[in-house]
């Protein structure tokens, strides 16, 4: 059924509490943006497929809870990812300073040292900017990363952000090789619903 | 054949043969040449202009190029074949092709021929001569001009470390072609074989007009015998070899080679009329091989340390057993083969020195030309770390549990065994002594008692079959738990203290390589964590022992764990930081960047710690309700006294207070934060798992909901112990605290009633989101009761998940084990190659190989590609090669001996790293010394050699005596400032250079222009070089003759 997808890619949405990456993502699959959406509790993860130069990839996009009190559980689904998404909000200072602790966190628990990562700058179309372009270009260029800027909420941004990363990906050998990696985890058989984690 | 006998290649000579002009019988001989022919045509080697042109580059000589060869196959009748090889010297980094091309442009330029300018004025006017009457073509051919170059003299090897070919060694030529008799075919053993041979290739040369020489190998291949022709310009050269395997004694030295060079050239010259010009190299072994391989070797080191008796003495056990701190690095063998200087003398005249077997005036002193060869042995040595590695790879095969192999810790042994079992176990070697020695040394230090241990140990009791095949007897087996676990030692300041040594110094380059290091997927980032600790013994006893030594520390280390658990012991060692070591009241979570392994142990001290605090709490609560009981009894009635008053509402489990902010419902009230539930510990497995469950719910909108229901139990359980830490408190509150982000400022204007002025005032409320109604976080704030976390259910349930790791650590195979412990294995494995690295400073040589072993070993730990481990070996054998190998250099030049000055340092140091960069190259290198005997170096090597000389006397005067008296006599008499250190290193005998009072190989090269065979001839190049050693005496001659003026 799926053969004539070239690869599953595992893509991760990181970045403070309250930036929009969840209204990012469902600006991208959904085409919507939906000020009812609730702040993500753990993770979410969402799939969409995309044609990128002919080629048909599937994305398993794992949207992340910026809340402290979630961060010690989050890492855990660094591990596999080909693509990360980090997003700070222009209107708060607070949320561009903090993107140095996300890089860090990516370093330590994503196992593909060669991930490529997104920085995106979110929610331009708000009034009170605090962060500039320059700063956002300045920091995505010492860190090695694609940059963008982006509006959840007037789409502006959005799709092509998704598609650079994901063509950037495909660009980059021995990232993507296997068709299953993206979804690993979807291989392991029988859901243990009662008793293995915590939550449950 | 005849071996023996040595081909007469005198007779050679004979010019009837080349006369020969009848070949129509011989149509196989016709065809053979032909072929030659052709070849020579094909190689663009015929014309007469190519000579010049080809190596058109004057500029390339041995030292500054780079040997290169063509081959083709040559059929002789259908049966005999031959190889045709070109060889010539090309620019080094480029391609022979483009430089012929290239070359052909500029020719006149480059036709100029240094015909022997410095011993012969005569010769050389008379060729100048020649060259500006004569036209190009009668030149001799530049060939027959290298005869008598003496830039080529004596270089083996090219700087870039291609080995000179031997005939362009003797002969100093720098293009010849050989036929040589493919393998196994002896065809040329007869003279006249030969000679049939050399007739085709003097047709061959006459008619292609090459005036590259052609040599024909001849006699066994191994004797390296050629005999060869070079023609042009009316001259031709005989090349022709003598060897014997032993010297006569009347041409061992300079006089007797004159006389044979003299009585080739023609007995008509009189001495006076040409003068004959010496080059000598002398060659000295100041450093004998003596390898010996690991078989050997261990023969040797079983002598020196006996690990049989392990019932000493306390005090001296570090010596008794092998290291088990650090992983065994480096090669057991010296890795220098075998030394030799060469000292050269050029352009002597042949009538001014004297060389004789009495005396010689040839002084490596005197000599400026020097020249070190070093043999390594790197590719016959064994490295330890890299052996061990292999063979712990080795293991990841065996399928075997551990309680198969060595019995289980409390069960009968399954009774049918299969092969590989039995097989295993009849390896076994000793013993385990009936007790589990960790569990009773716990009991001494804490005098705790445990059930389950206990009964453990009894059940091994009864279990005698086994015990008698364990492999690790029981007091070395204490002797590493002790060391795993030295918080159970009763000695524990003493053990402490002996621990802190950090080699790596606090520097740049180690502080780039600790960051690298760190995205290991590893265990603790330095290595003497438990975990590292444990693996390099695992590492260690496979080495030494066999796979059930692995089974019974492994089982031994999950009884010392158990009993942990049991007794509430935290396990120490696991986390580096030491301020979180300290920081008794949180519990670390397991570390996702680290290895599966250690994040189990590291679950099962959350356990522990859950675990205390359990107990704790159920003691505290013991107390109270005791108390209360009796508070209860006492007063009973004071309980109605303040019945009227407004009830104080009950809070509980406050941790601290939030800042200075208070409830918005109670201004009063501060708010505090609550003691949370710890977020559920998970190890990564446990969270894949978790991670499958929420996937497997799918992507639909439904789907986001009940992933966050399922996800929302912490947030739950953190909001009831906010409500009870602060009763009254409201979901602003909550989220002023959780959320800050969502308690959003709003400026609102507002009209001051007073002076009707617009203000702007800031007002806080929460976010959009979070007031949408009915989203979840209302919802479950709605549900939320009061109820502090002690009262909550538990979210972890420690003895469950401690049971859980038990089982999972008594399920691993043995390859299993191995593949759980690589990670960490391969993390200790660099840390000590660069510890050596850096002890060394060797970090210029090394450094790239360990950056990119890293890089590769961070790929594979984080993707658990356990097949790829053995790739990395390779680049741990690097580097224990470079460092083995400068460690047996430094042996050899900078010991205590060498007495090298601090001025000299910077410069032996660079000597010695240049020496260690070309050995790694070159399995035999050459290094030219500065100034010879008169350079740093120079004085270095003759200061070790001659010193030597005298402690070399000594040891033979203690040989003789047998009395260690007269040895310390005969020392303090030459040396008596340390004595000491004199017999510490005569006992290394390998670190001592032997004195170069004899050569071990002398080599001579004599030449001369000579007008041959008549007087009246053209002069033209004559050459012999002469090579004596005891195995073999060598000559090598070409003579020239004008066949115009004959
Ligand atoms: N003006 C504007 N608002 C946005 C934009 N994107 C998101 N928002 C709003 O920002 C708030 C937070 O958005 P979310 O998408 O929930 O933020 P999040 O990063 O997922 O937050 P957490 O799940 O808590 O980590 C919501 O109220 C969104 O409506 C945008 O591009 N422009
Ligand atoms: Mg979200």
């Amino acid at each position: 059924m799926d053969d004539d997808i070239l690869t599953t890619l595992k893509i991760l949405i990181i970045g403070e509490s309250g930036v929009g990456k969840s209204s990012l993502l469902l600006r991208f699959t959904d085409d919507l943006f939906d000020p009812q959406l609730s702040a993500t509790i753990g993770v979410d993860f969402k799939v969409k497929t995309l044609n990128v130069e002919g080629n048909k990839t599937k994305l398993a996009i794992w949207d992340t809870a910026g809340q402290e009190r979630f961060r010690t559980l989050t890492p855990s689904y660094y591990r596999g990812a080909q693509g990360a998404i980090l997003v700070y909000d222009v209107s708060s200072r607070e949320t561009f300073a903090k993107l140095d602790n996300w890089l860090n966190e990516l370093e330590t628990f994503a196992n593909k040292p060669d991930i490529v990562k997104m920085l995106v700058a979110n929610k331009i179309d708000k009034p009170n900017r605090e962060v500039t372009k320059e700063e956002g270009l300045k920091f995505a260029r010492k860190h090695s990363m694609l940059f963008i800027e982006a509006s959840a909420k007037t789409k502006e941004g959005v799709e092509i952000a998704f598609e650079e990363l994901v063509e950037k990906i495909l660009q980059t050998p021995g990232l993507w090789e296997n068709r299953s990696t993206g979804l690993n985890v979807t291989n392991t058989s029988s859901p243990n619903q009662n008793g293995n984690c915590g939550y449950c | 054949m005849s071996v023996n006998k040595p081909l007469e290649t005198e007779d050679a000579e004979d010019h009837e043969i080349f006369d020969i002009n009848d070949f129509t019988t011989a149509s196989d001989w016709e065809r053979f040449v032909v072929q030659i022919e052709e070849l020579i045509n094909e190689w663009k080697l015929n014309s007469n202009i190519s000579d010049n042109l080809i190596d058109g580059d004057r500029d390339i000589n041995f030292e500054n190029g780079e040997w290169q060869h063509k081959t083709e196959t040559l059929q002789f009748a259908e049966e005999i074949s031959f190889t045709l090889t070109y060889y010539y010297l090309t620019k080094k980094n480029e391609n022979d092709k483009n430089n012929l091309n290239n070359s052909k442009k500029d020719q006149v330029k480059n036709i100029s021929i240094d015909f022997d300018s410095s011993t012969n004025q005569s010769n050389n006017s008379q060729l100048e001569a020649d060259e500006n009457s004569v036209n190009l073509v009668n030149l001799p051919p530049k060939s027959m001009a290298d005869l008598l170059n003496k830039t080529n003299d004596f270089q083996n090897v090219t700087s870039s470390q291609t080995i000179t070919p031997s005939i362009a060694y003797w002969y100093g030529l720098c293009r010849f072609l050989v036929i040589s008799p493919t393998r196994n075919n002896s065809f040329i053993d007869t003279e006249s074989r030969a000679n049939v041979i050399l007739s085709s290739i003097s047709i061959a040369i006459n008619n292609t007009g090459c005036l590259i020489p052609i040599f024909v190998q001849v006699n066994s291949i191994n004797r390296d015998m050629y005999l060869g022709l070079c023609e042009g310009s009316a001259l031709k050269t005989h090349f022709q070899i003598v060897h014997f395997n032993y010297t006569p004694p009347q041409y061992s030295f300079l006089p007797g080679l004159l006389e044979i060079f003299k009585s080739k050239l023609g007995n008509h010259l009189t001495n006076s009329s040409f003068l004959i010009s010496v080059s000598v190299r002398f060659t000295y072994l100041i450093q004998e091989g003596t390898f010996l391989d690991s078989q050997q070797m261990n023969m040797k080191a079983s002598l020196d340390k006996s690990f049989q008796d392990l019932d000493l003495v306390d005090d001296r056990i570090d010596e008794i057993y092998p290291d088990i701190k650090n992983l065994s690095f480096g090669s057991i063998q010296d890795c220098v083969d075998s030394i030799y200087l060469s000292c050269i003398w050029s352009n002597l005249s042949e009538d001014i020195i004297v060389d004789s077997e009495s005396y010689s005036d040839l002084n490596p002193q005197h000599s400026n030309d020097w020249c070190i060869t070093l043999n390594n042995l790197l590719d016959k040595c064994e490295y330890q770390l890299t052996s061990s590695l292999y063979k712990y790879l080795d293991e990841l095969k065996r399928t075997i549990s551990v309680s198969q192999l060595i019995g289980p810790t409390g069960l009968s042994i399954n009774s049918n065994m299969d092969p590989q079992v039995e097989e295993l176990k009849n390896k076994s070697l000793q013993k385990l002594t009936s007790s589990s020695s960790a569990a009773r040394r716990l009991d001494k230090m804490y005098f705790v008692g445990s059930n389950i241990v206990e009964k453990a140990t009894s059940r091994m009791k009864a279990l005698n079959t086994s015990e008698n095949q364990l492999p690790i007897d029981k007091g070395f087996l204490d002797f590493i738990m002790d060391y795993l676990f030295p918080d159970a030692k009763l000695r524990q300041s003493k053990e402490t203290s002996k621990q802190n040594k950090n080699q790596i110094k606090d520097d740049l380059n180690s502080e780039k390589f600790l960051k690298k290091i760190s995205l290991l997927k590893s265990s603790s980032f330095s290595n003497d964590g438990l975990l590292n600790k444990f693996v390099i013994c695992l590492n260690l006893l496979n080495r030494i022992g066999q796979t059930a030594a692995i089974a019974q520390l492994w089982q031994e280390f999950i009884l010392e764990l158990r009993y942990r658990y049991e007794s509430a012991i935290i396990i120490p060692g696991l986390d580096n930081d030491p301020k979180k070591q300290n920081q008794d009241s949180s519990l670390i979570p397991p570390d996702l960047s680290r290895c599966l392994l250690h994040q189990k142990i590291q679950m099962l001290n959350c356990c522990i710690k859950k675990k205390q605090e359990r107990e704790l709490i159920e003691k505290e609560s013991a107390k109270k309700l005791d108390n209360e009981k009796q508070k209860n009894n006492s007063d009973e009635d004071e309980f109605f006294d303040c019945e009227d008053e407004q009830p104080i509402l009950p809070f509980e489990g406050r941790l601290k207070k939030f800042g200075d902010l208070t409830l918005l419902n109670k201004p009063s009230e501060y708010i505090y934060v609550p003691i949370t539930q710890e977020s559920t510990p998970m190890t990564e497995d446990m969270l894949e798992q978790h991670a499958s469950v929420l996937v497997n719910l799918g992507s639909s909108d439904d789907a986001s909901l009940l992933r966050a229901k399922i996800q929302s139990a912490s947030l739950l359980s953190d909001m009831q112990a906010f409500k009870a830490a602060n009763p009254e408190c409201v979901l602003e509150d909550f989220v002023r605290w959780y959320s800050p982000r969502d308690w959003v400022a709003v400026e609102e204007k507002q009209i001051d009633p007073e002076t009707n002025e617009e203000k702007i005032i800031k007002k806080y409320e929460l976010s959009h989101r979070m007031k949408i109604p009915g989203n979840m976080w209302v919802d479950v704030w709605n549900n939320a009761k009061p109820v502090p976390v002690r009262r909550q259910k538990r979210l972890f349930d420690d003895t469950k998940e401690a049971e859980k790791i038990f089982e999972w650590l008594n399920s691993l195979s043995i390859g299993q084990i191995v593949e759980q412990t690589l990670p960490i294995l391969f993390y200790s494995a660099i840390y000590t190659c660069y510890e050596e690295v850096f002890k060394l400073d060797l970090n210029f040589l090394a450094d790239p190989i360990i950056d990119l072993l890293i890089e590769k070993t961070i790929k594979i730990t984080r993707n658990n590609e356990t097949k790829k481990y053995h790739d990395l070996v390779n680049y741990v054998k690097s580097i224990e090669q470079i460092v083995s190998l400068m460690k047996s250099i430094n042996a050899k030049f900078m010991n205590k001996k060498a007495r090298i000055s601090s001025d000299e340092e910077p410069e032996v140091k660079q000597f010695v790293k240049k020496l260690l960069k070309h050995s790694l190259d070159q399995e035999s290198c050459e290094l030219k010394i500065e100034n010879g005997a008169h350079g740093t170096i120079g004085k270095l090597l003759s200061r070790l050699c001659v010193r030597n000389k005298i402690t070399h006397k000594s040891k033979y005067n203690r040989m003789q005596s047998n009395e260690y008296k007269s040895i310390k006599n005969s020392i303090d008499s030459i040396d008596d400032q340390d004595d000491n250190d004199e017999i510490e290193e005569m006992e290394n005998y390998t670190n001592l250079l032997l004195p170069y009072d004899k050569p071990f190989k002398r080599e001579y090269i004599l030449r001369s222009s000579v007008s041959r065979p008549a007087p009246y001839s053209r002069q033209s190049p004559q050459r012999m070089y002469c090579l004596i050693n005891n195995l073999e005496f060598r000559l090598a001659g070409a003579f020239t003759e004008d066949t115009m003026f004959f």
